[in-house]
C-alpha cells in the first residue's frame, strides 16, 4: 500500500491538516504508526478505512496492488472497502457474542445479501502457526473467551474476506500485557505466513518498539504541520 | 378431557404463525414490534376479502388464495414499519405505533369494523366430513408446513443475520453485510406470519373485528418467556422456544377456564406472570446474556 501526496483539510478550515503525505507499506513487516493522543492518528485512520468523505479537501492517491485509488469512501469505491479492512480499538463491537467463535467467523463470510443456504465454513487457516485458540475455544460462545483471544477473533473476522490491508486501532488498549502479548503473536505469525498488509496505529511507544522490526513511523504535529518520519530500530 | 385437548390445539395452531413470527422479531431480531398487532388484523381483512371474493371458486384454490393475501397483508405492514426504522430512521417502537395508526384506517376503509364469515363455508373444512373440530386437520397442516419453513430459514444465513441483528446491530456493518436488508426482511417475514395467524383466527372463529389485534404483542411475550422457561436452551436459536410456548400458554388458559377462572382477568394476570419473571431474571441471574433468558 501506497499513499502519496496526500492532503486532506475539514471542511471550512484554510489550513491543510495533513499537507502532501508520502508513506509505503509493505506486506512483509507489521507497520506502526506511533504517535501522541491528538497528533491525527485517528484521521489518518479513518482516511484510509474510508469513514471520512473527502470530496474535495482530499488530493493525493492510495495504491494498493498497483490499482490506484482517488478515494476511500465505500460509496466512491467498493473496490477499495472490499480490500481494507479495519478492526476497531473497541473489537467487541465487531462479534456476535452470543455465537461461537467458529459461528462468528462463518457469520463475517457472509456476502452483502445473506442467502437462503447454510453458513460456509469457517475459515480457520490464520490459526495453523499459533497455539493461542484451542480446538475448544472454537466452539466456545465468544462472550466466554478473553479479551486477547476475542480481539483475535476480531481480525480473523475481519480478514474472513480475503483483504490486502489490515488496519488496526489500538489493538491493545483495553488488554493486559499478556493478552497484548497473545495478539501481538498472532499478528507476528500472519505477517509471516499470509501476504497482507498489516497497518497498527498505536500511542504506546513502548509496544512499537517490543514488537516492530527494523522500523516504524511516528507522526508529530509541529505548530499545525503533520508529519510522518520512518524511524528505524537498531 | 379430548375436547380440552383439541381446544388446546385448535387456540395453539391458529396461534402458531403469529408466535413464530413473534419469535423472529421480539427474540431473534429483539425489536419491540407492535406491528404485528396490525399485521394481524390487516392480514385478517385481506384474507377475509378474498374468501368473500372467491366465494363458488375450487375450496382448494380459495385456501391458497386467502393464506397467499394474508401472508402478503402481513407483510405490507411490516414493510413499512420496517422501512420507516431503517430509512426514515425512527426508534421502531414508535414505527409500529404511526404504522398500526395509518393501517387502521386503511383497515377501516377496506372493510367494516365487523363483519361475519359464517355465511360463507371455510376453506380451512376443505374435504372434512363433520366433526366437532372441523378445522383442526388443516390447522395441523398448516402448522407442520410453516414450523418446517421457519426452521430451514433459522438454519440459513439470513436466519442466523436475524439473530445476530438482536446480539449486535452493529456487527453487520464491519463485514460489508446489509443491515438495512436483512431488518426489513425478518420484520416483513415476522408480520406476515402474524397476518397469517389473523386470518386463521378469523376463520376459527367466523368473524373478523377491527381491534381483534389488541393485546397479540402481550400473549406473544408471555408464551415466549413461557417457551424459554421451559426450554432452557443455551443455543441463540431454538425454534422449540414459540412451538412450547405456544402450547403451554393456551394449555395454562385452558386449565385456569377448567378450575372457573375468569377470562376477563386473564391480561391482567398475563402482565403479571411476564413482570414477575423479568423482575427475577433480572434480580437473580447475573450471566451477562441475561436478557436472552427472557426469550424476548
Amino acid at each position: 500500500m501506497k499513499i502519496q501526496n496526500l492532503s486532506f483539510s475539514f471542511a471550512g478550515m484554510q489550513k491543510p491538516f495533513f499537507d502532501d503525505i508520502s508513506i509505503s507499506f509493505d506486506s512483509k513487516h507489521i507497520h506502526f504508526i506511533q504517535g501522541k493522543n491528538g497528533v491525527g492518528k485517528s484521521t489518518l485512520f479513518s482516511i484510509l478505512q474510508g469513514t471520512i468523505d473527502p470530496q474535495q479537501n482530499f488530493l493525493g492517491t492510495i495504491e494498493i496492488d498497483s490499482v490506484t485509488y482517488v478515494s476511500t469512501t465505500k460509496k466512491r469505491n467498493l473496490s477499495y472497502a472490499h480490500n481494507v479492512k479495519t478492526v476497531q480499538q473497541k473489537f467487541d463491537t465487531m462479534i456476535a457474542s452470543n455465537f461461537t467463535f467458529k459461528e462468528n467467523l462463518s457469520l463475517a463470510a457472509m456476502p452483502y445479501l445473506p442467502k437462503l443456504a447454510p453458513l460456509a465454513a469457517a475459515n480457520i487457516d490464520f490459526l495453523q502457526t499459533t497455539q493461542t485458540i484451542s480446538e475448544q475455544d472454537l466452539d466456545r460462545q465468544s462472550y466466554l473467551l478473553s479479551g486477547g483471544q476475542r480481539q483475535i477473533l476480531a481480525i480473523m473476522m475481519a480478514l474472513q474476506k480475503h483483504p490486502r490491508v489490515l488496519l488496526l486501532d489500538e489493538p491493545t488498549a483495553a488488554l493486559d500485557e499478556e493478552n497484548a502479548s497473545l495478539v501481538m503473536q498472532f499478528l507476528s505469525h500472519l505477517c509471516k505466513t499470509h501476504t497482507i498488509t498489516i497497518i497498527i496505529i498505536c500511542h504506546d511507544k513502548d509496544l512499537v518498539t517490543s514488537y516492530a522490526t527494523d522500523f516504524y513511523f511516528r507522526m508529530e504535529n509541529l505548530n499545525g504541520a503533520r508529519t510522518i518520519k520512518k524511524i528505524q530500530i537498531y | 378431557m379430548i375436547q380440552t385437548l383439541f381446544t388446546i390445539c385448535e387456540q395453539s395452531l391458529m396461534h402458531l404463525p403469529l408466535m413464530l413470527g413473534a419469535y423472529m422479531s421480539f427474540s431473534l431480531i429483539k425489536v419491540p414490534d407492535l406491528s404485528i398487532e396490525s399485521a394481524y388484523v390487516v392480514g385478517a381483512t385481506l384474507g377475509s376479502k378474498i374468501l368473500i371474493g372467491m366465494h363458488g371458486m375450487p375450496m382448494g384454490i380459495t385456501l391458497f388464495l386467502v393464506i397467499a393475501a394474508s401472508l402478503i397483508g402481513g407483510a405490507l405492514v411490516g414493510l413499512t414499519s420496517s422501512l420507516l426504522t431503517q430509512k426514515a430512521k425512527l426508534p421502531h417502537l414508535l414505527s409500529s405505533i404511526v404504522t398500526f395508526g395509518v393501517f387502521h384506517g386503511i383497515t377501516h376503509g377496506i372493510s367494516q369494523a365487523y363483519v361475519s364469515l359464517s355465511s360463507i363455508p371455510s376453506p380451512l373444512e376443505i374435504g372434512i366430513a363433520t366433526t366437532q373440530n372441523p378445522e383442526l386437520p388443516i390447522l395441523i397442516v398448516i402448522g407442520v408446513v410453516v414450523c418446517m419453513l421457519v426452521y430451514f430459514l433459522l438454519q440459513t444465513q439470513l436466519g442466523f443475520a436475524f439473530a445476530v441483528y438482536g446480539n449486535n446491530p452493529q456487527f453487520f456493518k464491519h463485514y460489508g453485510i446489509s443491515t438495512t436488508i436483512i431488518f426489513i426482511v425478518g420484520i416483513c417475514m415476522s408480520n406476515a406470519l402474524a397476518g397469517l395467524s389473523g386470518y386463521l383466527f378469523a376463520q376459527s372463529n367466523n368473524f373478523i373485528e377491527l381491534n381483534m389485534g389488541l393485546g397479540k404483542a402481550l400473549l406473544c411475550i408471555t408464551a415466549l418467556i413461557l417457551g424459554k422457561s421451559l426450554m432452557r436452551s443455551k443455543k441463540p436459536i431454538a425454534i422449540t422456544i414459540p412451538i412450547i410456548g405456544t402450547f403451554s400458554y393456551f394449555t395454562l388458559q385452558q386449565l385456569l377456564l377448567k378450575i372457573g377462572f375468569n377470562l376477563k382477568y386473564f391480561t391482567a394476570m398475563q402482565a403479571c406472570i411476564v413482570l414477575i419473571i423479568l423482575i427475577y431474571t433480572y434480580r437473580y441471574t447475573q450471566r451477562p446474556q441475561s436478557n436472552d433468558n427472557l426469550g424476548v
